[in-house]
């Protein structure tokens, strides 16, 4: 009896040794990108303030933050998860042309909205971890009108820390890409390589 | 309120508690489209309208100079504050209207009638609301979508709180025609500065998207329902779970 008593008593330390170190072991590595995010965004935010508040030409500033965009956000799997079920079907190269593609509309489509907040000034609110990475809320404090509440999507799962979703305003940028992208996919008939063509296309 | 008897006051009163009481409508995650193809035509004339008016005119009214234009938007803005405070008040949200109010007050009285909004910048920023929040917060569901001629997306629920806003706008009811005619003007000024403003996203919502109708649908309930939601933890789509996990 006193064995028995022994042994199930030795379990239960076991076993909740076993939990407190996966439980400490979650914590610990959900605030180390916790941080990670935040330094990432505070990099971004950085180089965006001093891009957008420069006095050069504006095709030079718009080039500078597609670099900005382009060194910071996982645009494959924005490309792969806007594309939807498609990308099933699709062949190896298909995908590689359409990931690229992508990547030009992207960013040639987003650099342009942050160059609307010229005069702006970004700075970082507060941070939680989500589903596959971190949210970082942010604020643009803008001249002349309310603020703007931008919240970055971080994550480490393509093997950098870079951000996959910006919600501006509660417009979240991949469900608008989503419902654009397979508009597009439906009127060309499903036919993926001539939508990543025109995606090239669009000014 | 004093020439209503005070058995209808009460009466008023506990009516508002059971409808608060009774909890928010849920928050839709889905579309709820059935008249699209009627909604189309609308957005088709809308579009038409935006581009023969709207536009041109958000162009020409960008000549005007910064400081008159804000000062115009933050007059119209300030007559919309009384109507906020009604919309808290039915709401049970009295923070929000007492600092709407405290807000009208400085801004009427020290910002000039509301020409300028020192309030903002004493920590009285505007809280918005509308009766098609109330109407979330008393327990009426969205019902589905609806692009309103001239006005654009909405929704049901949300066209409802318009005209009963519109009706019962305190400031509109006290004024004579042609303060009313003010009233009107300055709000129009206001949207078209908006159009100017957000030129740029309006227009690759409006012009270069193709379906624009489908992108303004999406972009109107998001930003809605994101602002009846009023909390920061919500969980969004995880790509990564969706392309490689499955």
């Amino acid at each position: 009896m006193k064995l028995i008593k022994k042994t199930l008593k030795n379990f239960c330390i076991l076993i909740s040794a076993i939990f407190f170190i996966n439980v400490s072991l979650i914590t610990v590595s959900q605030a180390l990108e916790q941080s990670k995010a935040e330094e990432l965004i505070k990099k971004i935010s950085f180089e965006v303030n001093n891009i957008i508040s420069s006095s050069r030409d504006e095709p030079v500033i718009i080039g500078e933050l597609e670099f900005v965009f382009k060194k910071y956000a996982d645009t494959n799997i924005m490309a792969l998860t806007t594309l939807g079920p498609a990308r099933r079907i699709a062949s190896a190269t298909q995908l590689e042309f359409f990931k690229e593609s992508f990547q030009i509309y992207f960013l040639n489509k987003y650099a342009r909205r942050f160059r609307e907040l010229k005069d702006g000034e970004i700075s970082i609110l507060t941070s939680r971890p989500i589903r596959s990475g971190v949210e970082v809320k942010t604020r643009v404090h803008l001249i002349d009108w309310a603020p703007l509440e931008v919240l970055w999507l971080v994550s480490d799962r393509s093997g950098e820390v870079k951000i996959f979703n910006i919600i501006i305003d509660g417009i979240n940028l991949l469900s608008s890409e989503r419902v654009e992208i397979g508009v597009m996919l439906e009127n060309r008939n499903g036919d993926i390589d001539l939508l990543s063509a025109s995606l090239r296309d669009i000014d | 309120m004093s020439i209503m008897p005070k058995f209808s006051r009460v009466l008023l009163t506990f009516l508002l508690m059971v409808l608060v009481s009774c909890g928010s409508a849920p928050i839709n995650q889905s579309m709820n489209d059935p008249a699209e193809s009627f909604n189309r035509k609308v957005h088709k004339v809308n579009r038409g309208l935006d581009r023969i008016a709207l536009r041109p005119a958000s162009k020409v009214y960008q000549v005007v100079p910064k400081p008159i234009r804000a000062g115009v938007s933050n007059f119209a803005s300030n007559l919309k504050n009384p109507s906020m405070v009604i919309n808290d008040l039915i709401q049970f949200r009295l923070k929000d209207a007492s600092s709407n109010t405290a807000r009208f007050v400085v801004n009427s009285i020290i910002g000039v009638g509301g020409i300028f909004d020192p309030a903002s910048n004493l920590g009285l920023p505007e809280r918005y609301s509308d009766f098609g929040e109330t109407l979330h917060v008393w327990g009426f569901h969205e019902g589905p979508y609806v692009e309103l001629p001239l006005f654009g997306p909405s929704t049901l629920r949300n066209s409802v709180g318009r005209m009963v806003d519109f009706v019962s706008n305190p400031v509109r009811l006290l004024s004579e025609t042609s303060e009313q005619q003010i009233y009107a003007s300055s709000q129009t000024l206001k949207a078209v500065d908006q159009r100017g403003r957000f030129s740029e996203l309006v227009d690759s919502i409006m012009y270069d998207s193709e379906d624009s109708y489908a992108q303004a649908r999406l972009l109107y309930l998001q930003q809605r329902r994101e602002f009846l939601r009023k909390t920061d933890n919500k969980e969004y789509i995880d790509p990564y779970n969706d392309v490689y996990d499955k």
